[in-house]
């Protein structure tokens, strides 16, 4: 293709999307939302949890259908009834959750997904495409490799390779990056750029504001609606920020200096398997104290989950031992972990935290059914309930219909803001917070920091793990590094740079010559 | 531009459309069990009024169908339960004989007045049933056993069971040619409320069953907990609930319901245990409670809707000559039509341009 060719068609509109309207019931999801993306460029979608960037994103890949509006592709109107259309037609998207099948290879994942495949597989074909393709824009995958062995990072590789090898010419990635390394997201972004500079397009859906400085341009949603589309050369941070939320937002929690108070929790050399059986800890060892954040800094995948899991009582501990309060819990039960005021938000809200198909004032008090404050002579008192549901929602400010209304019908910002409503309450001595801000809006993820600063002052030990590197840097006192099941070190807060918790994530120890050393390690 | 129907998934359940489809269903099933009819070669629209005036023509066959649907109520209310926490006890015909059964050995090994008799048989009923199913409970959580696989087989061996009692003469009465139990004494039957019917003390128990496992699921922290078990066992698990404990326990109340529809059955009809006897009234139940949606309130609802077609099946026998094989058929057309109803009812049509 010569450089003019080329020219023509980066100037060319790829999409354009003119006042689509999607609506479930009485909430309009998407309100006449109109954009256009060029060729070649990346183009992000950025808003809050809710503002209709997904439900816009599954209207264009044909998963659903907008109630009214108009999608042009190259300059062609289409109607999909399906994403099989989408495809056909080179759209191509790669989801917030991967739909791989984990017990099958990556080159078996990619050609099933293809309907080419017919009763027979020709897997030597599609080997050479694939080469092909990773060549081109550089992806290193292990076509071999079975899906479960691989990072989430890994699998994010798999997911891209299957858009474009069904021939995708515009990419939209949901929030690709939620579970990445800054290593691997930088990596990503090359690829990105790669995939951009031979004329496909990618629109990428985020909320994360230092990946958006990297595109071309950026349309801004907001509560359904686009506020504007701008290019990215000529924004800042600051005014994305306001475009997306609607008015001025604080950056940085205000934390006060504590008093690291007495020691709450104790692990010392807990190992634990995972679901495969695989060690996914291998001797770890920390103290909590009250007053205290200690915050897990690792990508997803790592242990902490196991972590987590063990330290609630829903994971068998194979040795090692846990302490609260200098009393033995290890092996407790989850039951008793509730009892003793151990709070838990997991980090798959809507699997270990919530009951889709309960209304919001049941999830409410899921767990806590047996309170005296819920229920007398095993008889739910639903007035109370309701009482503290209403409170929870105003509190937590949960856009919800009413208090009855489906949990699996909430957006996921506010399906979590209930689990924090819930464990907030319920907790009174140690919290132990996984991804608490995960897909969260700037406004909530602000507000979700005060309350954990908040409570951390009133004297609770709080145990953060997040993949989000400003959470942990700007709320904890001490900060541990996860990486395959074990602490690569505890640092003292502000002892560490983001660079330096990157490569400990990637498994790279940090030597003492002139670098920070393990302040504290226990 | 060409505009298309399709089906579009509705975001929350609509009861209109539910109310329609359902009244879709009942109309079509009764169309497919016409043309079963007229196969047969029996007058359709005769054959259909025999069978509603036998199952609510008067106050005769009223009582009729409330009494056929006791048994059909508690199994019903078994699968409820059980289903609601996910957990797929398919042994209420089994348990109907477990319970019947631990109930005529209560009777023929006691000697009380029916006054001190009856709490016992209702224990007794109950726990036989529930013996059945806390055994699958057990071998579910122990030695992971599918509970499907497990109460099923259990059906069978609970049935030889009985044919080993009655063919090896333990439980017939001496000179008895059919293989079936000594008649059940008088003084140890359910009593009837209203004389001359067969209308017993079982049918306020089976109402009171309906609304206490009502009360339970939707009330109790036990049915809340239950209920989230059976929806996100996952969540429940982390949430304090134990997943074998809730597993066993769903059996044995699930069971135990089953088991009360057997002696209600035979204490409060039949008087005798017969292989025949208590055959497809579990089975008839788990229709009830999968077309009721597992709801206990509208279980009680389809127990007097089955037993009517029961008891106005045998007045179509009689009158239109029809084999009352012919019922069990429609009452399987009308689970395949509520299925399909019940799963259309979650979208709806749209036009697309």
């Amino acid at each position: 293709m010569g450089s003019r060719e080329r020219e023509i068609l980066n100037d060319a509109t790829h999409l354009k999307v003119e006042r689509i309207t999607k609506r479930f019931g009485d909430v309009v999801a998407v309100d006449s939302a109109s954009f256009d993306v060029r060729r070649g460029e990346i183009h992000c979608l950025l808003g809050e949890n809710g503002a209709g960037k997904s439900t816009l994103s599954q209207c264009l890949y044909g998963f659903y259908r907008p109630d009214a509006g108009k999608i042009h592709l190259n300059g062609i109107p289409v109607s999909y009834s399906s994403p099989r259309d989408a495809i056909s037609r080179g759209v191509g998207m790669v989801h917030q959750h991967f739909v791989l099948v984990k017990t099958f290879s990556v080159i078996e994942n990619i050609v099933l997904g293809t309907h080419e495949a017919g009763w027979s597989i020709n897997l030597a074909d599609a080997r050479k495409r694939l080469a092909e393709i990773c060549s081109r824009y550089e992806i290193e995958v292990d076509f071999n490799a079975i899906i479960s062995r691989l990072s989430v990072g890994e699998q994010q590789w798999v997911e891209i390779l299957k858009a474009l090898y069904l021939g995708a010419e515009l990419l939209i990635l949901d929030e690709p990056t939620a579970a990445l390394t800054p290593q691997e997201s930088e990596k990503l972004f090359r690829i990105m750029r790669r995939i951009t500079a031979d004329s496909l397009s990618v629109i990428l859906i985020t909320h994360k504001l230092n990946e958006v400085m990297q595109s071309n341009r950026v349309t801004v949603l907001r509560k359904g609606k686009v506020v504007s589309t701008v290019e990215t050369s000529g924004t800042s941070r600051t005014e994305l920020t306001n475009l997306m939320v609607g008015r001025t937002v604080m950056f940085q929690p205000q934390r006060e200096n504590l008093e690291k108070g007495g020691k709450i929790l104790e692990v010392q050399g807990l190992k634990v398997r995972d679901d495969e059986g695989r060690l996914a800890l291998n001797g770890v060892a920390f103290d909590l104290h009250a007053n205290e954040i200690l915050g897990i800094a690792g990508v997803a995948g790592n242990g902490q989950k196991e972590l987590f899991e063990a330290l609630v009582g829903a994971r068998k501990i194979e040795s090692g031992e846990i302490r609260l309060d200098s009393e033995d819990i290890t092996n407790q039960t989850p039951r008793s972990a509730i009892d003793r005021g151990i709070g838990y938000i997991p980090d798959d809200r809507y699997r270990y935290g919530l009951v889709g198909d309960f209304t919001v004032e049941e999830n409410m008090i899921l767990g806590l059914q047996k309170a005296p404050a819920f229920s007398r002579h095993a008889l739910l008192d639903f007035s109370r309930i309701g009482a503290f549901a209403a409170k929870g929602i105003s509190d937590f400010e949960i856009v919800t219909p009413s208090i009855k209304a489906k949990t699996g019908n909430l957006s996921g910002g506010n399906a979590q803001k209930i689990i924090l409503a819930r464990e907030f309450w319920s907790t009174s001595c140690c919290l132990l917070a996984n991804q608490p801000t995960r897909g969260l809006d700037v406004g909530v993820i602000e507000y979700v920091h005060k309350l954990l600063l908040k409570k951390c002052g009133e004297g609770f030990a709080i145990l953060l793990a997040s993949e989000e590197l400003d959470d942990i840097i700007s709320l904890s006192d001490r900060i541990g590094v996860m990486f395959k099941g074990e602490f690569m070190g505890i640092f003292d807060a502000g002892t560490v740079t983001i660079e330096q918790l990157g490569l400990l994530m990637a498994g790279q120890k940090i030597l003492s010559s002139g670098q920070p050393i393990a302040a504290d390690r226990i | 531009m060409a505009r298309t129907l399709s089906f579009e998934k509705r975001p929350t359940p609509a009861w209109l459309a539910s109310l329609t489809s359902t009244s879709v269903a009942i109309l079509l099933a009764l169309l497919a069990s016409s043309v079963l009819l007229w196969i047969v070669g029996v007058d359709v629209v005769e054959a259909f009024h025999a069978m509603a005036l036998g199952a609510f023509g008067d106050l005769d066959s009223i009582y009729g169908t409330c009494v056929k649907a006791i048994p059909l109520a508690f199994a019903g209310l078994a699968t409820g339960i059980a289903f609601r926490a996910k957990i797929w006890n398919i042994g209420q015909e089994g348990q109907v004989f477990a319970g019947a059964m631990l109930g005529y050995w209560l009777s023929s090994s006691v000697d009380l007045p029916g006054i001190a008799f009856l709490p016992l048989l209702v224990v007794a009923g109950f726990v036989g049933g529930a013996a059945l199913g806390g055994l699958a409970g057990v071998l579910k959580t122990r030695f992971r056993v599918d509970e499907i696989v497990s109460t099923v087989m259990m059906n069978y061996i609970i049935v030889f069971v009985l044919s080993y009692l009655l063919t090896s003469r333990l439980w017939m009465a001496p000179g008895e040619y059919y293989l079936q139990t000594a008649q059940i004494p008088e003084t140890e039957r359910i009593p009837t409320l209203l004389a001359g019917t067969k209308l017993t003390l079982a049918f306020p128990l089976a109402i009171a069953a309906v609304f206490a496992i009502h009360i339970l699921l939707s009330r109790t922290t036990f049915g809340y907990e239950l209920r989230a078990f059976g929806s996100n066992p996952d969540a429940a698990r982390f949430k304090g609930t134990d997943p074998s404990r809730m597993s066993v326990i769903v059996l044995i109340i699930s069971g135990g319901l089953a088991g009360l529809g057997g002696v209600s059955q035979t204490f409060g009809v039949d008087f005798r245990i017969s292989q025949g006897f208590l055959l497809g009234l579990g089975s008839t139940g788990i229709i009830v409670g999968v077309i009721a949606g597992l709801r206990p309130l509208a279980i009680g609802v389809a127990a007097i809707l089955f037993g009517g077609m029961a008891q106005g099946g045998l007045f179509m026998q009689v009158i239109a000559d029809v084999s009352s094989a012919i019922v069990a058929a429609m009452q399987a057309i009308i689970l395949i039509f509520f299925l399909c109803s019940s799963v259309l009812s979650r979208y709806r049509l749209v036009w697309k341009s």
